[in-house]
């Protein structure tokens, strides 16, 4: 028995004190482990709901713009003069509302006026003055409103001021009493305009008679000095209604002119380059030390966008995005003489292979010095490993405009949330694709952080040609990655936007 | 800072004194998970998940016994664990042979040269040969460990002896024969 025993204690009292320093790498994926998990559980949730609810703006957004984009589309072609009313109606209300009315009462004061002293003078007065101011006075009632409203601002404003000056009083009187026969025809007339008139048409009688009376030449020349006042104040104001009138329209027209063109649909093709920052693999811990190599492949799709203001739009899509990598030096048997060995990387590994290929078993053609059967796979020939996958991208982003000329810039950022779609592993040996299988630990819902720059070229006022090289650093792609993989992938994505 | 501290801050979950916890045992654990494993990947494998339990359940560690023998049994747990979800794959011959003396000179054998040995022993001649030479489990605790019966793991240790001496008598001939 103590022979027995010589051969334990051989072991015991040689590796009783044994220690070995395992590398740093080992640490740094320890506490990766251990806090990542916290780490993924607060952020993921907090963007995700932001983007639900960003995804829900977008969309009730889009379906109102089509829905208030087709009314009025309709309104315009089938009945544009509707279309110019309603404009009108709105402008109406946001700033010259009061004058409008005012100058509607005006009209309608001014054609009681009118035509009260049309009467009255075609009646009364054969003088060739009168007839003149009746063909003017008909003259100005096919006028516009504007030149309407003047003319009966200064006809009232008259009134007033006839009445201010003290002469005016006794001169009317006057008049009155040598034309007694003029004011049987007033009765017909309302109260207010009666008297109006009745003033108005004094002072026209001033006019015609003032040679026979030096006070009311004196009178005369107060009203002139007093009309042309108030002509030239009733101008200025009709001016500015006027100014206002038509400020408003073109601030109306240029607030259309932007909703309308706050919409944006572009689509994009990129050639997307998948990598990882760091040294490790998604598919094996033995191959985390092998050489890697990227393939080029495409992503194609199509995003609306919404101009929130000129320098910030919020935009979503739906991309195609197909990725893959190849891991170089990796040898690959096939059979059923499975060694301990063979078994211990099957059970580490994340390749599920498929029905045809049960018996395959990867090795990195490092990990062999380590092992006691170099025999087993020296037989077989060094080839690679090619993963496959493919996502349905959606992608949530703002964009921010820099320059916005001919040429513009912009940067960009966002999430996207990774849909998994295609998951294949195959084996690449002097160019024979065999499928292995899938691999087991790519999430099927996954997301990136997306961070690019966006230059485009109006190629005209609608359409616009855009380059984006955006790096998408993946999140949540990968369970149990051996080292430090750390995927990410870039593309150069190119297309054209259309506006509307 | 005593260990006491570093352990209470440990199940704060504070990343500091996590890694100084690791710094001073991590070379002790390692080389029970390079004994215990295949290759050299494995064994890293192997620490990394028993770290990760280590610091998971370091609030059920109570000051009574000894940490570095509770972060031992982990260790080996973790290596158990792994050997157990791969053991359909472990095909050892079930012939049951009789325990046989074996002595070997004690000289001139490295232990990188013993580590590699004992990677080499099939999964389970690996493992009881660990639990009962190196770590002093007896056959009833390996049997149930391995969920074997206390006989498989005598048979099986014997085997696995008797792999080592040739392995190290094969080794030392060669040695010899380069000297001579």
């Amino acid at each position: 028995m103590s022979d027995k025993k010589h051969i334990d204690r051989l072991f015991q009292e040689k590796l009783k004190d044994f220690e070995a320093i395992p590398s740093d790498a080992i640490w740094e994926s320890i506490e990766s482990k251990l806090h990542d998990k916290k780490r993924k559980r607060r952020v993921i949730p907090i963007w995700w709901q932001m983007a639900g609810v960003a995804a829900v703006l977008v969309l009730l957004l889009t379906l109102a713009n089509l829905v208030s984009n087709n009314a009025i589309e309709n309104n315009s072609t089938e009945n544009p003069v509707v279309g110019t009313d309603d404009k009108d109606n709105l402008n109406v209300p946001a700033i010259p509302s009061d004058s409008s009315t005012i100058l509607n009462n005006f009209q309608d004061k001014n054609v009681v006026e009118e035509t009260s002293e049309r009467k009255y003078l075609n009646s009364n007065s054969n003088s060739i003055a009168t007839q003149s101011q009746n063909s003017i006075a008909t003259i100005t009632n096919t006028k516009t409103n504007l030149e309407e409203s003047e003319t009966q601002n200064t006809g009232s404003l008259v009134n007033r001021g006839l009445n201010n000056t003290p002469n005016t009083n006794t001169l009317a009187t006057n008049t009155k009493a040598d034309e007694g026969v003029k004011s049987s025809n007033l009765p017909k007339l309302n109260q207010n305009t009666i008297e109006n008139s009745q003033k108005y048409s004094e002072t026209e009688v001033l006019i015609d008679v003032p040679k026979n009376d030096p006070k009311t030449a004196v009178t005369d020349i107060h009203r002139d000095e007093n009309s042309n006042l108030i002509k030239d104040n009733s101008e200025n104001n009709t001016q500015t209604l006027e100014e206002a009138i038509t400020q408003a329209n073109n601030t109306i027209e240029k607030e259309e002119g932007e909703k309308l063109s706050r919409w944006n649909i572009s689509t994009n093709v990129a050639p997307v380059y998948f990598s990882s920052l760091g040294e490790g693999s998604s598919l094996d811990d033995q191959f985390i030390g092998n050489s890697k190599s990227s393939e080029i492949n495409l992503s194609y799709g199509i995003t609306g966008s919404y101009a929130i203001n000129n320098k910030l739009k919020i935009r979503a899509g739906i991309n195609k995005v197909n990725l893959g990598y190849n891991t170089n030096d990796v040898i690959i048997s096939t059979g059923a003489g499975i060694t301990s060995i063979e078994a211990f990387s099957r059970g580490n590994s994340n390749i599920n292979f498929n029905a045809k290929n049960e018996n395959t078993t990867v090795l990195s053609s490092q990990s062999m010095s380590f092992s006691s059967a170099p025999e087993i796979v020296s037989s077989n020939v060094k080839t690679s490993l090619n993963q496959e996958f493919g996502f349905i991208e959606v992608p949530i982003e703002l964009e921010y405009s820099i320059i916005n000329k001919k040429i513009g810039l912009n940067v960009i950022g966002g999430f996207s949330t990774l849909l998994l779609d295609n998951n294949k592993v195959y084996s690449t040996l002097n160019e024979n694709r065999v499928l292995l299988g899938e691999a087991q630990n790519i999430n099927s819902t996954s997301y990136s952080a997306n961070f690019g720059l966006g230059l485009n070229y109006n190629v005209s006022e609608k359409i616009k040609f855009n380059l984006e090289p955006t790096f998408k650093y993946q999140i949540n792609t990968f369970r149990d990655t051996s080292g430090d993989f750390i995927p990410y992938f870039i593309g150069f994505y190119t297309g054209l936007s259309y506006k509307f | 800072m005593g260990l006491e501290q570093l352990i209470e801050q440990c199940k704060k979950n504070d990343v500091k004194a996590q890694g100084q916890i690791y710094k001073l045992f991590a070379s002790k654990l390692f080389s029970i998970c390079l004994k215990y494993s295949g290759n050299y990947a494995e064994a890293e494998d192997n620490l990394q998940d028993a770290f990760v339990t280590i610091f998971n359940k370091i609030s059920q560690f109570n000051n009574t016994g000894s940490f570095e023998g509770w972060m031992k049994r982990i260790t080996v747990n973790t290596a158990l664990q792994r050997y157990r979800s791969v053991a359909v794959f472990d095909l050892v011959n079930e012939h049951q042979i009789e325990d046989e003396s074996i002595e070997i000179d004690e000289d001139a054998v490295s232990i990188d040269f013993l580590l590699k040995i004992i990677q080499e022993l099939p999964n389970r001649y690996r493992m009881v040969f660990n639990l009962y030479v190196l770590d002093d489990y007896s056959h009833k605790d390996i049997a149930e460990m391995l969920n074997i019966s206390t006989g498989t793991s005598k048979s099986n240790l014997a085997r696995a002896r008797m792999i080592l001496k040739e392995k190290i008598e094969y080794y030392k001939a060669n040695l010899n024969s380069q000297t001579l």
